[in-house]
């Protein structure tokens, strides 16, 4: 069970919506204290519904089966209140539009106390504001009393950092923090939140390799709401094992001639039709008689692809 | 912030001036004057009734007397009662603060009761109190408020509660009627500032309960409904006209249905003038406090 070094896990997590669209359909990982795992897949594979169950923050409607357990605690059974407390100081969440998760009315000081109540020493609620400001660069000078409006997408991608990390979390979600930003803010701000979180774990969802490669120590594939490939980041961006992870990263490179981008033919399945055995195995170029009519084995434990192919 | 109240005031003076030119028109067009039913009189010569009408100005052509009436209604003359024989300014003041009474106690009611109702409803979509005030809005739409109101008179004159005047009534009828549309508003705007992706953000930090709707929810939905402030306190004043006259308010309702009636011409210009006047000030008050509320008015970047 939850070894020393264990922060979170999710065992065979499923969540469905009342519409019934699948979004994640039996997950199991674990979460290192301290460890950056990236979670790689296309958007509408389940990853921002995963990172939302980690958190405690999925809809009512939301079906959920299986557990996650944060610091050995299952977070399915918690009260309101206890799940607030959670929240913030337990676990960071990142969102991916800067200008959405910030109130418009409210100057960047005062969201940044409002999320440090109660998880500050009364009365220093100012002074972590600002220290927290100063940290991602921003001047709590010239940045405290500035309005969300004011602010570059970069800017104020930074200052959520800021609202997050002012809380201390020892986990933090961070859902394409950078999807919203060029090149040069992206790496700006991972910097910051890899080494701002250092000695917190930091989930990093992406739906790109090459951000993963570079920030993330271990790397899991996501896949119409299932693992199905997981491993050090070298590794499974290296030498992938899983057809769509060789697939993904193809996408990723200009093919040699004509330099247009590969694409994965057909598209991935949603809701209820999910296909007999794997997911995958419609667009799946090495298909076998087999994945389609029984499931690869589930990647947790020791196991690192979901793929007929390494079962072999 | 020169600039932003330059341009609400000239705004504000451009709905002024529509708005006395379209009662003007209105007056003008409405068959007949104050003196027509005196001309088909067999015992009045007509050489009497023309010099009447050429007495007070109505025998000039009407965009000359608009001229002169603005002229003169910017130096504050609104002209002349006819039925009256005396200044409008002076008949319409004490009736107008009269009005204003009726419709600031109504208004600020029917607000208190829609904010106060809409909070509860919105913190718990579906619950007994939402169920419960969704069915009183729509009863209430469909009630007018002259209905309302002689419905009133008509209690409380069977009743015999002597004490419930005028004014009481007035208020009972106006602000019901007024409340609904307000309710149904708020609590739309609370609602969509409920579900708002910040709001999303804040509970995922860890804020929640009593402080999640005083600092991020409330104050969201009230830029929507300051909008209505202004619009809400004329939709007030119009609903005074009939409702005074039903539970006999002496307020500017009776006079301006009167003057109606007779065509007595610049009392009816001048309470259409007022009226507009109310209301641009109305919305320029509701515009100065949104560019207080709103740092995205204030420093657009």
């Amino acid at each position: 069970m939850a070894d020393a070094g264990s922060l979170a896990a999710v065992r065979e997590l499923r969540v469905e919506y009342p519409n019934g669209k699948s979004a994640v359909d039996g997950v199991t990982f674990t979460m290192r204290r301290g460890e950056v795992a990236g979670l790689l897949g296309e958007s509408g594979c389940g990853k921002t519904t995963l990172a939302l169950a980690l958190a405690g923050l999925l809809p009512r409607e939301a079906r959920v089966s299986g557990g996650v357990e944060f610091e050995g605690q299952a977070i399915g059974g918690r009260s309101e209140a206890e799940l607030r407390a959670l929240r913030g100081s337990g676990i960071g969440f990142l969102f991916q539009e800067p200008l959405g998760a910030f109130h418009p009315l409210l100057n960047l000081r005062r969201q940044i106390i409002e999320a440090v109540r109660g998880r500050v020493e009364r009365g220093g609620e100012r002074a972590a504001a600002e220290v927290a400001l100063e940290a991602v660069g921003l001047s709590a000078r010239e940045f405290g009393r500035a309005w969300p409006h004011q602010l570059s997408g970069g800017q104020l991608q930074r200052a959520q950092l800021a609202q997050v990390m002012a809380a201390r979390p020892k986990l933090v979600l961070a859902d394409e923090p950078t999807a919203a930003l060029d090149a040069g803010a992206e790496k700006e701000l991972l910097d910051l939140l890899i080494g701002a979180g250092r000695g917190a774990g930091i989930l990093l969802i992406s739906h790109e390799p090459e951000l993963l490669r570079r920030w993330a120590g271990r790397v899991m594939v996501m896949y119409a709401g299932r693992l199905v490939e997981s491993g050090a980041a070298a590794r499974v961006l290296d030498e992938p094992r899983h057809p769509y992870t060789a697939a993904l990263l193809a996408c990723g490179r200009p093919a040699a001639e004509g330099g247009r981008l590969a694409e994965i033919p057909g598209r991935a399945p949603e809701g209820r039709e999910r296909p007999v055995g794997c997911a995958f195995a419609p667009r799946c170029p090495r298909r076998m008689a087999v994945c389609g009519e029984r499931e690869p084995p589930a990647v947790e434990g020791g196991v690192e692809v979901s793929c007929w192919l390494d079962v072999a | 912030m020169a600039w932003f109240l330059a341009r609400r005031l000239a705004h504000a003076a451009a709905l002024l001036m529509a708005v006395s030119a379209g009662t003007f028109a209105l007056a003008e067009l409405a068959p007949g004057d104050y003196f027509a039913e005196l001309r088909t009189d067999p015992r009045v010569d007509a050489a009497a009734v023309e010099t009447l009408r050429a007495r007070y100005g109505l025998d000039r052509p009407p965009l000359a007397r608009y001229g002169a009436w603005m002229a003169a209604a910017v130096r504050g003359d609104l002209g002349v009662s006819i039925a009256y024989n005396m200044p409008v300014t002076e008949l319409l003041r004490p009736r107008l603060g009269r009005t204003l009474e009726l419709a600031g106690v109504s208004w600020v009611l029917s607000w208190m009761a829609a904010l106060g109702l809409a909070m509860a409803a919105a913190m718990r979509p579906g619950g007994w109190v939402d169920r419960g005030t969704a069915w009183l809005v729509s009863a209430l739409l469909v009630v007018p408020e002259l209905l309302l109101a002689a419905l009133l008179v008509l209690v409380a004159a069977r009743t015999g509660v002597p004490r419930l005047g005028g004014f009481s009534l007035a208020v009972a009828a106006l602000a019901p009627g007024a409340a609904p549309v307000l309710l149904r508003h708020a609590r739309a705007a609370l609602r969509e500032a409920a579900g708002a992706p910040f709001v999303e953000a804040a509970r995922a930090r860890g804020i929640g309960g009593g402080r999640l709707w005083a600092v991020y929810i409330f104050p969201a939905a009230a830029n929507p409904m300051v909008s209505l402030f202004g619009l809400s306190f004329a939709g007030l004043l119009s609903g005074t006209l009939v409702v005074e006259a039903v539970t006999g308010w002496p307020g500017v309702g009776p006079l301006f249905l009167e003057a109606i009636a007779s065509r007595d011409f610049y009392v009816i210009a001048a309470v259409g003038l007022v009226a507009a006047a109310l209301l641009a000030a109305g919305n320029l008050a509701a515009d100065l406090m949104l560019y207080a509320l709103d740092p995205r008015i204030r420093r657009p970047r």
